[in-house]
């Protein structure tokens, strides 16, 4: 189980990372007061990871850069209203990711719980992109966006981004009471999807 | 039966995580739920390690960076630092009156760095009416409908920050007012939109930011509501309702159709009332009745705010709370009149500044007019402030007709009805 999630990085990974946390505070805090110099710096410190994000759910190159750059403009928006106490900032943007990717898929009519294709016609060739082409890496992507939206985001955050209760709950401005239960829904019913999809043995 | 609690799974999960254990053995810990907490471990287990997505491309990074750039540039900046830089700049709408005015109180010191002081404010707190009142003068200072829902959106959001800091703080006393003029807010950027949809406006960014705010806002609430005290739990439902109904409204015109059923700031539904035989229906009715009490809320926060002459006139606003409450809208109307009445008369007898004056009647007539209010010709129109011969002179000038004041709709002097 640890090698599931130890690999990627958390928002918070300990005292060695305490410096950076500080760096990234005032970072913020200058960008809250209007400088669109640090808003760059935070822009290219959190580009990957929400880009991949919003990837792994919208599944296409096109659409992923069009949210990116979305959620980064409506970051920069509301930085005003962003209380550094409450949530990591990295937190804080994939909150604002999954309401943009809850509204495309509003916008696109798609399904109810946000299916979707796998788009084969923008595959790549990239060696990354080869990492997350196995078979079954689809059908669990594929089962996670099965779940309902809050489901699904409780999952990405907690398994595929790594944060910890706390930090899930304040990205969703929830108690971590609220996050546990959902998280045990959550994992119920990815369960029975994984059964559906072949992935593991039906529970 | 054993089962896997939330805390169970929680407690386990953080265990494998750590490193500090293997499934086998947090398994082995707790037989009497093995089956179940294998299947339940087995899901996380199955998402594989390593990078979830392709990185973005060189090309794309390099584009989207510089775009991102030239779009934070062109991107206003929060509305009390536009506000300040607006003093640089005479409006068309105010001439030079206002920033010469608002320059010569910077110059006399303290202002600019009280209005900075006042954003952390809560209701009660010397500096609260200075912020309000800004936001007022900020709204009057945009000249596109499709701006003014955004300041209204602005508002509310600000009203949510407030309510956040004042449960932070235990003034467990603001909720209610908070919660009331949060739904205020966005009654205001929902009739707002209404406009700005009827002049053309381009809208389609503004109700994706619109919907997806909203949609964050409910959260927000939700949490706030879990931790709320009981008193307040009623005024933070009414909030979360606003903020469903703001976020269905901007979803409905998104999508390419006019909402319908008495929404939030969608104008005077001719004279019907929800006890009236020309009612929409039950539900449509109690919901502009739900509405309405939300706009009440602000204005009653507003007059909570007057020093010293508030409680004759929120004796009246209260009465017409209870009687929306009870969806007696024509009662609600009646005590509005008779709020809206002894406005008149502390106006004449110079208790009241014009611009308060001009402030408040605004804000009560366009509860007047809400989904479940009067008609247009029921609606009353301000008195000159030269009803109060000793007022000061820069007072009077404040409610000149290009002041924030009252609705075009508003009828003549002479055919005030205000029962």
């Amino acid at each position: 189980m640890p090698d599931v999630v130890e690999e990627r990085q958390s928002l918070h990974q300990g005292e060695g990372d305490r410096g950076l946390q500080d760096e990234e505070r005032e970072i913020v805090a200058a960008a809250a007061s209007g400088d669109a110099g640090a808003f760059a710096r935070l822009y290219d410190r959190h580009l990957d990871r929400i880009y991949r994000h919003i990837y792994y759910r919208v599944g296409n190159q096109s659409d992923a850069e069009d949210l990116t750059q979305q959620v980064f403009m409506q970051a920069w928006r509301a930085i005003g209203r962003y209380k550094q106490t409450e949530s990591p900032f990295l937190a804080w943007l994939f909150t604002i990711a999954h309401n943009v990717v809850v509204s495309f898929y509003r916008r696109a009519r798609s399904e109810q719980y946000l299916e979707f294709d796998v788009a084969d016609e923008h595959r790549s060739e990239s060696p990354e992109h080869v990492a997350e082409s196995s078979e079954q890496q689809l059908a669990v992507r594929r089962a996670i966006l099965r779940l309902r939206p809050e489901q699904q985001q409780v999952v990405l955050l907690r398994f595929v981004e790594n944060l910890s209760h706390g930090e899930v709950a304040a990205a969703l401005g929830k108690s971590e009471t609220a996050v546990r239960v959902m998280q045990h829904r959550a994992l119920q019913e990815l369960r029975r999807v994984l059964g559906q999809e072949g992935v593991l043995w039906p529970a | 039966m054993a089962r896997v609690s939330p805390e169970l799974l929680a407690r386990c999960l953080d265990d494998l995580r750590s490193g500090q254990t293997t499934l086998d053995a947090v398994l082995a810990s707790h037989p009497e739920v093995q089956q179940e907490l294998r299947a339940l471990l087995e899901a996380p287990l199955a998402i594989p390690r390593g990078p979830i997505a392709p990185a973005p491309s060189a090309a794309f990074r390099q584009r989207a960076r510089a775009e991102l750039l030239t779009r934070l540039a062109e991107t206003p900046q929060p509305w009390w630092q536009r506000f300040f830089d607006s003093l640089a700049v005479p409006t068309p709408r105010f001439g030079l009156a206002l920033p010469l005015l608002l320059a010569v109180l910077l110059g006399l010191g303290g202002f600019g760095g009280a209005a900075y002081a006042a954003q952390d404010t809560l209701p009660g707190d010397l500096l609260y009416p200075l912020k309000t009142g800004l936001e007022t003068a900020q709204v009057a200072m945009i000249f596109s409908e499709s701006g003014r829902v955004e300041e209204y959106l602005a508002q509310a959001a600000e009203r949510l920050e407030e309510l956040t800091l004042a449960q932070e703080r235990g003034r467990v006393n603001a909720l209610t007012g908070l919660s009331r003029a949060y739904a205020n807010a966005l009654a205001h950027a929902e009739a707002r939109l209404e406009r700005a949809a009827a002049a053309g406006e381009p809208l389609d960014e503004l109700l994706t930011l619109m919907e997806q705010n909203l949609a964050q806002q409910q959260a927000a609430l939700a949490a706030l509501q879990s931790q709320a005290p009981p008193q307040a739990q009623e005024g933070l439902t009414r909030a979360a309702e606003a903020a469903a109904h703001g976020q269905a409204q901007a979803a409905g015109r998104r999508q390419g159709h006019k909402p319908t059923g008495g929404g939030q700031g969608s104008g005077p539904q001719n004279g019907s009332t929800p006890d009236s035989s020309a009612t929409p229906g039950p539900s449509a009715a109690h919901e502009a009745c739900a509405v309405e009490a939300g706009s009440l809320a602000a204005l009653i926060a507003q007059v909570e705010a007057l020093p010293g002459k508030g409680e004759s006139l929120l004796s009246k606003l209260e009465a017409a709370d209870a009687a929306l409450a009870r969806c007696q809208t024509q009662a609600a109307q009646g005590q509005l009149g008779a709020f809206l009445n002894e406005m008149d008369a502390l106006l004449r007898k110079c208790d009241l500044s014009a611009t308060t004056y001009a402030d408040v009647f605004s804000q009560a007539v366009s509860v007047l007019t809400g989904p479940a209010g009067a008609s247009p010709t029921d609606v009353p129109s301000p008195l000159s402030a030269a009803v109060c011969e000793t007022a000061p002179a820069d007072d009077r000038s404040s409610n000149k007709p290009d002041s924030p004041g009252p609705p075009e709709d508003a009828g003549s002097p002479d055919d005030r009805g205000r029962r």
